[in-house]
């Protein structure tokens, strides 16, 4: 790499998508300035102190197969572990861990600074430096300037943050912490179209002062699903959630007032989360529902904090307390913080490229919130992108872009790169249309190849996958091959009562059958690992499934595999209608699938299209 | 894309009785063509000027037959509407004329226009200006190889109106399915369950109607198609001559003598009705005759109504009868020869064919006795097949209907999912390949309102 900068690799912002960005441009053997305003605050979690969840725990397994450190920090930092969905099929099957806030933090803090190639520079980001549609540096709030090839931006909520409780309104960018305004307004300045987006917090309560015996508790799973495969064990003491109701009262409280409510009183016109609505929201909206769970979740091992999950909001600070009061359990409660409402600029991801790197401007990359998505692994699954890219384009190589049919990644940066954002982004399962084929079962499966490629991870977990892929056949082969006597066992021959003998597999494809079903069935199993015979259950379960979706993702890659010229012209494409026209001018699509995924696109637009690059190509050879 | 280099055929003008019909034929080499059939010269001498529009008469060269008196026009390359040479003929309005006139033209070489071909071929060849561009996209998207009337047009609006709603319902119920799977507090009630069984049953029942309707489409678009089969010498021929009231079919007293088969356009009560009169079906070595009778049976099983034909004045008919197989399709028994002495005829309104009941009827085509009656039978054969159009509903293109078949096997899918309680996730993959194949007929690529359903509905997130 040339040393003729400061860095290779800036990254701007500590938080989820900056330190994978900043860990994946030093994997790749860059040099890398991670810019945060404070440095003990790196990947901290602003919000919930949990990482994963259904769709969002895909994107978790993907980034640790691409040698990420975000399942790492949860599983080390996890104080309560639950697989969710269980009821439903392996493909939607999702981690979730609730995590110590504070170890989370401080392991990520760790693993930064003990890695050399990373220099944290505690600044505040002032102005990008550009030349000839270039970036060339960036300056902080001071002036100090600092020269680089490329500038990963990682901002979050702090660019433009403005937090509002009830009608008070702070710039910040989290609580009782600044905000980059500067850096808007370099934005700005450099022609990106900037948008606004809120998005919502709630209290964070004293432990002590909540009386548990009166809510349900969630005790986490056993044994525990950890992210990584390479996490064995933890020693950290595992804990329990609690499940409680907000009351007839809570309802009547927050309904009457609801005019005080920074966000229904007209102080707030961005747009939030639907997936995520604050308390107001929820009784406003569904006013038929007279009560909302709301979970109490523990902030750690040695805190007593408690973060009610479901409870967002931005009514004034004694009306958020009167009517937490009015939540069973909660009767006595004290708050540690208040709830607040974040507004935030965000630039609509139509600017920047597949590799997320800008339009307007050639090595700047946009990653996380400031691309309107919401949520620490969606930041953290872009950080990673952005910086493998911005290392390959230094590096003059292909850039990295897994498709809608490899990962949740894939699904993501397609999603941004082909809709006009209205509200912060969430991953969701129903997102993915090859959803049967995207598990977490088979996440390192995906995308270990371009882990291997661009050096992601270490040549021995490479060597491990490749192992466990193999005793996963193996296993496959042993449970289609051993049969077992039916009229042995009372419940088999209930069920299937004309058979003489059954394969395992054979069990595990009945409905309502799983490997702790067909365990007291299976004489044979002998050292198979637990990973190997959940993958194995998978494949042989979800075959007739997986085998459609296999054929649709054939059907996907054809359009898929028909580029579209960069820089193709739609201005002199004849019988486009005028919506396609500027649509794909403003999204620029780079292949024929790619087009047809932007909204309001008909199949007569992909014809014209078709026909209109067919032309091209025929002219241009 | 096929060769864009071959010769295509296809009418052009809307369906149904018009004064005028006409027929494009377009590719290198159009005139040289349609020359013979023309009674243009085919070679250099020919005086044919471009856009010079003659009376003619269109001749089947073989056979000498005068179609139709037409008018004709040719277009040299580079100056016609796709671009490329073009004959167009102008018949006579009636659909039967046209078709014989087009199937002369498909024995000869050509091959059918595919759906959008000459407008793709025009855009390709850059002779239309597409300014009003959304007409064009939408006529390649729609498939259509004619332009369709007005009256079809509303035809297609009710339709696409069908699958719109359609497509709502089965939104709703992917929505529901979603909702459990992205979150995970959510749970269906078994009341619930039950009532979206039912959802899917309807959806499933009118997509059925819609597939069923396309049976009526098809008739009403080309035609209803007889086929005369039974054994060889029960007088096919005859009859497919009685119904053509003109002598065409090779007639022999000697079994077996029509070994391929021939087919011709009548008309009947208004609509088109193609005959056709295969070859004897009967225990045979000879390998010629055993490929036609099973050509035969492929003929009868695709038709719309199969006349069986039997000689009751043969000794042992009944048994023949008992021991034959009945086509696939719809199938009228005709006891033919009632005229000969020793004619065993049955006075049963139904007699059973290979073991499958069928409506009987007594005629002779020698006196033509029974032949009118033969005619209604016909006729109420497709009336009864029109009833398959429900409230207007009717699907006439070809891949709209395998659309809706591949949406009707999904959610045929999606009912054994919710009978075995599979898992959520699997019910909504399945509801999604509805989706998809709906939107496949409106044109729709990509949506995202399944989400947008999930959120208006549930009171989601925590």
């Amino acid at each position: 790499m040339k040393r003729d900068c400061d860095f290779d690799i800036i990254v701007i912002g500590g938080g989820h998508a900056g330190v994978e960005a900043a860990l994946a441009a030093s994997r790749m053997d860059c040099s890398v300035g991670l810019m945060t305003m404070d440095a003990s605050k790196l990947a901290l979690m602003s919000c919930n102190p949990a990482i994963g969840g259904v769709g969002k725990s895909h994107i978790v397994k993907e980034i640790d197969a691409l040698g990420g450190i975000m399942g790492k920090a949860a599983d080390y930092s996890g104080i309560q572990f639950r697989r969710l969905n269980l009821s439903r099929g392996p493909a939607v099957w999702s981690t979730r861990v609730q995590c110590d806030r504070r170890d989370y933090n401080q392991f990520v803090c760790d693993i930064v600074n003990g890695t050399p190639q990373i220099t944290v520079i505690e600044a505040l980001a002032g102005k990008f430096l550009v030349e000839n549609n270039k970036i060339n540096g960036i300056a902080d709030e001071s002036g100090k300037e600092y020269s680089c090839h490329s500038v990963i931006v990682c901002s979050g909520t702090f660019l433009g943050g403005l937090i509002h409780i009830g009608k008070e309104q702070t710039p910040a960018g989290r609580l009782n912490e600044k905000a980059a305004y500067r850096l808007s307004e370099s934005l700005d300045s450099l022609g990106f179209e900037l948008g606004r987006l809120k998005t919502g917090t709630p209290p964070r309560l004293a432990g002590t002062t909540i009386d548990f015996s009166k809510c349900q508790p969630q005790p986490g799973d056993t044994p525990i699903p950890f992210f990584s495969p390479e996490t064995q064990a933890t020693e950290r003491q595992q804990v329990s959630c609690f499940l409680t109701y907000t009351t007839e009262e809570t309802k009547r409280l927050v309904i009457e007032n609801l005019t005080t409510s920074a966000m229904f009183s007209g102080d707030i016109d961005s747009t939030g989360p639907r997936y995520c609505p604050s308390i107001e929201d929820k009784f406003y909206r569904f006013a038929h529902k007279e009560s909302h769970q709301i979970f109490l979740e523990p902030e750690g091992n040695g805190t007593d904090d408690i973060y009610p999950n479901g409870f967002s909001t931005s009514l004034p600070e004694d009306i958020q307390l009167r009517a937490m009061r009015t939540v069973t359990g909660l009767e006595r409660v004290e708050f540690r913080s208040p709830g607040y409402a974040v507004e935030y600029d965000y630039c609509p991801a139509y600017q920047i490229r597949q590799t997320f790197e800008t339009r307007r401007v050639e090595n700047l990359y946009f990653a996380g919130q400031i691309n309107g998505t919401s949520g620490y692994e969606e930041a953290a699954g872009q950080g990673l992108m952005a910086a493998v890219n911005a290392v390959l384009k230094q590096r003059g190589e292909k850039p990295f872009a897994p498709s809608r049919s490899e990962s949740y990644i894939g699904v993501m940066t397609d999603d941004l790169v082909t809709r006009s954002t209205t509200e912060p982004y969430r991953m969701f399962t129903s997102r993915a249309e090859h959803r049967l084929a995207l598990r977490e079962d088979n996440a390192h499966d995906r995308l270990i190849g371009y882990a291997e490629k661009y050096s992601l991870i270490s040549g021995r977990k490479i060597t491990d996958h490749r192992e466990l892929e193999v005793e996963t056949l193996g296993e496959i082969t042993r449970l289609e091959k051993t049969r077992v006597n039916v009229t042995e066992f009372t419940e088999l021959k209930e069920r299937l009562p004309r058979k003489e003998n059954v394969s395992l597999a054979d069990l595990l494809r009945m409905p309502g059958m799983g490997l702790a079903e067909i365990e007291s069935f299976d004489l044979s199993r002998n050292g198979v690992s637990r990973r190997a015979r959940e993958r194995a259950a998978v494949r042989i379960r979800y075959a007739g499934y997986i085998a459609k979706q296999d054929r649709e993702i054939e059907r996907f890659k054809k359009l898929e595999s028909q580029p579209i010229p960069e820089g193709f012209e739609y201005e002199t494409l004849n019988g486009l209608k005028n919506e396609a026209r500027e649509k794909f001018s403003r999204f620029r699509p780079t292949s024929l699938g790619q087009a047809g995924r932007i909204e309001g696109i008909t199949s007569g637009d992909i014809a014209v299209l078709a026909v209109g690059i067919k032309r091209h190509n025929s002219i241009s050879q | 894309m096929n060769s864009d280099n071959e010769l295509i055929a296809s009418i052009i003008t809307p369906p149904g009785e018009g004064g005028i019909g006409a027929i494009r034929v377009a590719g290198v080499g159009s005139r040289e063509f349609c020359s013979p059939f023309l009674g243009w010269n085919s070679d250099e001498t020919d005086t044919t000027s471009p856009f010079y529009l003659k009376l003619t008469k269109f001749t089947v060269p073989e056979s000498g037959e005068v179609l139709d008196e037409v008018m004709a026009v040719w277009m040299p390359s580079g100056k016609s509407y796709t671009g490329d040479e073009q004959v167009e003929i102008y018949c006579h309005g009636g659909r039967v004329v046209l078709l014989n006139v087009l199937r002369a033209l498909y024995d000869a070489g050509a091959r059918p226009a595919e759906p959008g071909e000459f407008t793709k071929r025009a855009f390709l060849a850059g002779r239309i200006d597409l300014t009003k561009a959304e007409a064009v996209a939408e006529m390649i998207s729609a498939n259509s190889q004619r332009s369709y009337s007005a009256a079809r047009d509303n035809l297609l609006g009710q339709t696409s109106q069908e699958v719109e709603r359609l497509r709502t319902l089965t939104v709703k119920l992917a929505a529901t399915f979603e909702a459990q799977v992205d979150f995970p507090e959510e749970e269906i009630d078994p009341d619930e369950y039950s009532s979206l069984i039912k959802d899917v049953a309807l959806i499933r029942e009118s997509i059925q109607s819609l597939v069923n309707s396309y049976r009526a489409g098809i008739v009403i678009r080309d035609g209803f198609k007889v086929a005369l089969c039974g054994r060889p010498n029960a007088g096919k021929s005859s009859l497919f001559n009685a119904l053509l009231k003109k002598n065409r079919a090779i007639i022999s007293p000697t079994p077996g003598t029509t070994r391929d088969y021939l087919s011709e356009w009548i008309e009947l009560g208004g609509f088109a009705v193609e005959i056709t009169d295969t070859a004897g079906l009967r225990d045979t070595t000879n390998e010629i005759e055993v490929a036609g009778q099973q050509f035969a049976y492929e003929l009868a099983d695709a038709s719309d109504l199969a006349l069986w034909l039997v000689d009751c004045s043969s000794e042992n008919w009944r048994d023949e009868i008992a021991a034959d197989r009945a086509p696939a399709a719809l199938t009228i028994v005709a006891l033919n020869k009632i005229d000969l002495p020793g004619a065993c005829v049955s006075d049963d309104a139904e007699i059973t064919l290979g073991g499958k009941s069928c409506e009987a009827l007594a005629i002779s085509c020698k006196t033509e006795q029974g032949i009118e009656e033969l005619e209604r039978r016909i006729l109420a054969g497709i009336e009864s097949r029109l009833e398959d159009q429900t409230d207007g509903k009717v699907i006439t293109n070809e891949r709209h209907k395998e659309k809706l078949a591949e949406a009707l096997e999904s959610l045929v899918a999606v009912s054994d999912g919710l009978d075995r309680h599979v898992s959520p996730e699997l019910i909504a993959f399945d509801l999604k390949a509805v989706l998809r194949s709906l939107d496949e007929i409106t044109g729709k690529v990509y949506t995202d309102d399944l989400l947008e359903v999930v959120f208006s509905s549930f009171c989601i997130g925590k």
